[in-house]
């Protein structure tokens, strides 16, 4: 076991925060009198007021409006000013424990961690936080966590006492996570691997697994799971999807669905003068035209590009412009259900596989950026495989293909895929890389809520499936493990093997990094070699677009609440 | 006109009643699971299992029905499923945009629209009248979601402009930017019910000019302009007023793609996410709004139909 380092946080010079408090406009207008209106006039008034109309319309329309930067305007800029955030999507509810879309946003900043850490951000190292120090007893299953003193919960308008989080707010987050009914994303963790978790003191959090799992602190310092959150604020019930109370960097000021988000420094924040930023606002896009607009107007000061072609395009029209090309979290999959033909044939299972040409997904979709992809995803690094050896692993030959197919006589298949992704084209590329190995595959979209519910469910025979992003490679691998990626059966493809779940646990319980990513680049030859029923395909490079005058955020996958609630800062 | 009135209200309350009731059961029958899609992918059946029995929806779909109709009468309109944020509180933060934005659709309509009909009709026959008809082809055929995309992204790309798009200012808030963020939007939206107009008003004009009241007046030394404004306009604004008010009530449709566009946050907005996530409380009340307010313009319009021209009156 390493020794875990702590207070990493570098306080910089603070100016304090004081509220921003915003001119509130006198509404104007009233009620006039009331009129009786003959038709007459009415009909004259139709015709004859529209010249007039159109006359004050046009003044309106040639507004001489010359403000070049469009937008509504930057928030009064104090210290490190106002950084917004652009997204295509919705919150979602800001449940600390479930939150996944937008929304799990806000939760990593108006809440505590333990600690933070990344697997897929190694630049970014361990960030204690809640927790003062952790420490992994002699039998490799107890950690205790020692609390700091000062995480002050932020004012709030929620009747949530502003008092020092201590373990008992732990333990009712630890609680929660480990309840069903919650929804938790950190539930697989508690319900597979931890044993107990107790307060000895008002200062002190001891959790025990199961067996030894070495990806504890990677569970609990990931935003989407680990939360912490006052204990009277979770007994609230719904209350705690459509606001946050906690003592994290940013206090939640407002949070419109569909709309945006306003979050402002918590002045409680236990580390005086951060976050930097006066404002920190998500703008939420329905559209991907509008983000782009936006953002070329300096609406919004980051924008994700749909590929490197619109990067360059931007940076070369917008002036003062920094481009990020970073690895992404997103990839897409197929998954085949085991327990249904002709998927229970492995041979069909492994012409899949060998009638795909990864690398073309790459080229058309990914304008060339990207990888193929293995079961994980190269943002693991040395956890995933190397490009060379999956290559051989996972091989193209669509000649081998063709002649497995027909030894099963398999002539043609339906595979589903969600309409409301942009999986149009690579549905095309997977008919017709089928159709090259001689099989006739149909692909069907569906309304995205229905084909959820489908895969939900495990009822689709065939989808073609967009991913989610895996924290860990743990949870990356659980798609072949038994239980599914929820450890509860959902999802389930169906086929398992004894010697990977084993494999998989075993891999999980390696405390040396060295030695578990080697363990882990083991179990995924072991999963290339079983025909797996879930066969990841691609993962594409991103690139982020900032301004250049937004200083200290490092674009790139998770983490960016990280910098947040650090240095980074917008303007001068 | 007291008998007729209630006659048509009847009317439009069964219609609406109809409407509540094919909302609810297609929403049902739709596959998928609201539940899950308020949770996310990542939820456990536990989870899925306990979040539709709190939603009331294993209940049997008369219960369920019955409890939707009876919370409406009692003016509550339930909360989000997605993110548990109160529906009336949405409606009145949202009502304001989608309203603003109709009012501004409905006098670019009437100020592009009626004109242009004016002027083509009395210049009949000539290039600007084949213009103008033309014009109003090309707004009726050009798609509005493509031309609100071009109208958001075409002027930020030559004169690096574009309207505030980081969601509604109120018109009492900040006026200037208010108008800049709803006359975009609302003149997209106005091109078709427009184009509409505009055909309509010069063929009923025409109508109306060849008309013997008409030629009387003539006969009596009227100025031309004053025959067509005093006499043949009103005359001919009967079956464009009726027209305006169906008009509006379509437009409830339109709002959607300009809100989603140009990032309005309206009610428009808010029904298309109720319906992508599944959100069937906010998705079955907000149909049943829309189809209310164009149920009872449609009603507005047959009224002021019958106060407009007194012969609809006669039985």
């Amino acid at each position: 076991m390493r020794e875990c380092p702590t207070g990493a946080i570098t306080v910089s010079d603070g100016q304090g925060w004081e509220a921003l408090v915003g001119e509130i406009p006198d509404r104007v207008g009233g009620m006039t009198g009331r009129r009786r209106l003959p038709r007459r006039a009415v009909l004259r008034g139709l015709a004859g007021g529209v010249v007039g109309l159109a006359a004050a319309a046009l003044v309106g329309c040639s507004d001489a409006e010359d403000d070049a930067s469009g937008g509504a305007g930057t928030a009064t800029a104090r210290g490190g000013g106002a950084y917004r955030a652009s997204i295509t999507g919705v919150f979602a509810g800001v449940d600390p424990h479930a939150a996944v879309y937008a929304g799990s946003g806000i939760v990593a900043v108006a809440y505590n961690y333990l600690l933070r850490q990344e697997v897929a951000r190694p630049d970014i190292g361990r960030q204690m936080d809640l927790a003062e120090s952790m420490e992994l007893g002699p039998d490799g299953l107890t950690w205790t966590f020692r609390l700091r003193p000062d995480a002050r919960i932020a004012p709030n308008d929620q009747g949530v006492p502003e008092r020092a989080l201590d373990a008992e707010d732990v333990l009712a987050s630890f609680r929660r996570m480990a309840d069903p009914a919650t929804g938790a994303t950190a539930f697989p963790f508690f319900s597979q691997w931890v044993d107990t978790f107790d307060a000895p003191d008002e200062r002190t959090v001891r959790l025990v697994t199961n067996r030894p799992f070495a990806w504890t602190p990677d569970v609990l310092g990931d935003n989407l799971q680990g939360a912490i959150a006052p204990r009277e604020w979770l007994e609230r019930g719904t209350a705690v999807r459509s606001q946050a109370v906690g003592a994290g960097p940013f206090r939640l000021e407002s949070l419109q669905e569909g709309d945006r988000a306003v979050l402002r420094p918590n002045p409680n924040y236990y580390l005086p003068g951060l976050p930097r930023l006066d404002e920190f606002r998500i703008q939420l896009f329905q559209d991907n035209a509008t983000q782009r607009t936006a953002f070329a107007s300096r609406q919004v000061d980051t924008y994700l590009t749909a590929d490197h072609e619109e990067a360059a395009a931007l940076a070369q029209s917008v002036d003062g412009i920094v481009s990020t090309r970073h690895g992404s979290t997103g990839f897409n999959s197929f998954w085949m259900r085991a327990t249904a033909d002709p998927w229970t044939d492995e041979r069909v299972r492994r012409a899949v596989s060998l009638a795909m040409n990864r690398q073309q997904y790459v080229d058309l979709l990914g304008k060339g950026l990207g990888h193929p992809m293995g079961p994980l995803k190269p943002l693991f690094q040395d956890y995933a495989l190397a490009p060379e050896e999956l290559a051989t692993l996972q091989p193209f030959d669509p000649v081998e293909a063709a002649r497995l197919f027909a030894a099963a006589s398999v002539s043609a298949f339906d595979v589903v895929h969600p309409a409301a992704f942009t999986l149009a084209d690579y549905a095309s590329i997977f008919v017709r890389q089928m159709a090259e190995a001689g099989v006739t595959a149909t692909a069907r979209p569906m309304d995205t809520a229905a084909w959820l519910a489908g895969y939900f469910g495990s009822q689709h025979t065939a989808t073609l499936a967009p991913n989610q992003q895996y924290k860990t490679p743990e949870v990356g691998l659980r798609w072949y493990r038994t239980g599914g990626v929820t450890g509860t059966g959902t999802y389930a493809h169906g086929y398992y093997r004894a010697d990977i779940d084993s494999a998989l646990d075993g891999a999980a319980s390696i405390f040396d990094a060295a030695e578990r990513q080697e363990a882990y680049r083991g179990v995924q030859r072991l999963i290339l070699a079983s025909d797996p029923a879930y066969l990841n395909i691609y993962n594409l490079v991103n690139h982020t677009l900032l301004y250049d005058d937004v200083t200290g955020l490092s674009p790139g996958p998770g983490a960016m609440d990280l910098f947040l609630m650090r240095d980074v800062r917008v303007g001068a | 006109m007291l008998t007729y009135a209630a006659r048509r209200a009847a009317l439009a309350v069964l219609v609406v009643w109809a409407v509540s009731l094919a909302v609810f059961v297609l929403l049902r029958v739709l596959p998928g699971d609201p539940a899950l899609t308020g949770l996310g992918a990542g939820a456990t059946a536990e989870a899925v299992a306990r979040a539709r029995a709190e939603l009331g929806l294993d209940d049997p779909l008369p219960l369920q029905y019955g409890r939707w109709i009876a919370d409406l009468v009692r003016l509550d309109l339930g909360a989000s499923m997605l993110d548990g944020v109160s529906v009336t509180a949405e409606v009145g933060r949202r009502l304001p945009v989608t309203v603003e934005l109709l009012v501004l659709t409905m006098v670019w309509t009437v100020t592009l629209g009626i004109p242009a009909g004016v002027f083509a009709a009395r210049r009949r026959g000539t290039p600007p009248d084949g213009a103008i008809r033309l014009g109003a082809v090309v707004g009726l055929a050009i798609p509005s979601f493509w031309v609100a995309t071009l109208v958001l992204m075409l002027p930020q790309q030559w004169w690096g402009y574009a309207p505030p798009l980081d969601g509604a200012v109120g018109l009492f808030e900040d006026p200037l930017a208010n108008l800049r963020q709803f006359l975009p939007p609302s003149f997209v939206l106005a091109a078709a019910p427009a184009a509409t107009v505009a055909r309509l008003t010069r063929t009923t004009l025409l109508e109306v000019l060849g008309a013997d009241f008409v030629r009387t007046a003539r006969a009596k030394g009227l100025a031309e302009h004053m025959v067509v404004t005093r006499h043949a306009l009103p005359n001919a604004m009967i079956p464009v007023a009726t027209l305006l008010g169906l008009q509006a009530g379509a437009l409830l449709g339109g709002t959607i793609i300009a809100e989603q566009v140009f990032n309005l946050g309206g009610l428009g907005q808010y029904l298309l996410r109720a319906i992508l996530q599944q959100d069937v409380a906010v998705a079955q009340t907000l149909v049943l709004g829309f189809a209310a307010a164009a149920v009872f313009l449609n009603l507005a319009v047959d009224l002021s139909y019958g106060w407009l021209d007194p012969r609809v009156r006669r039985p």
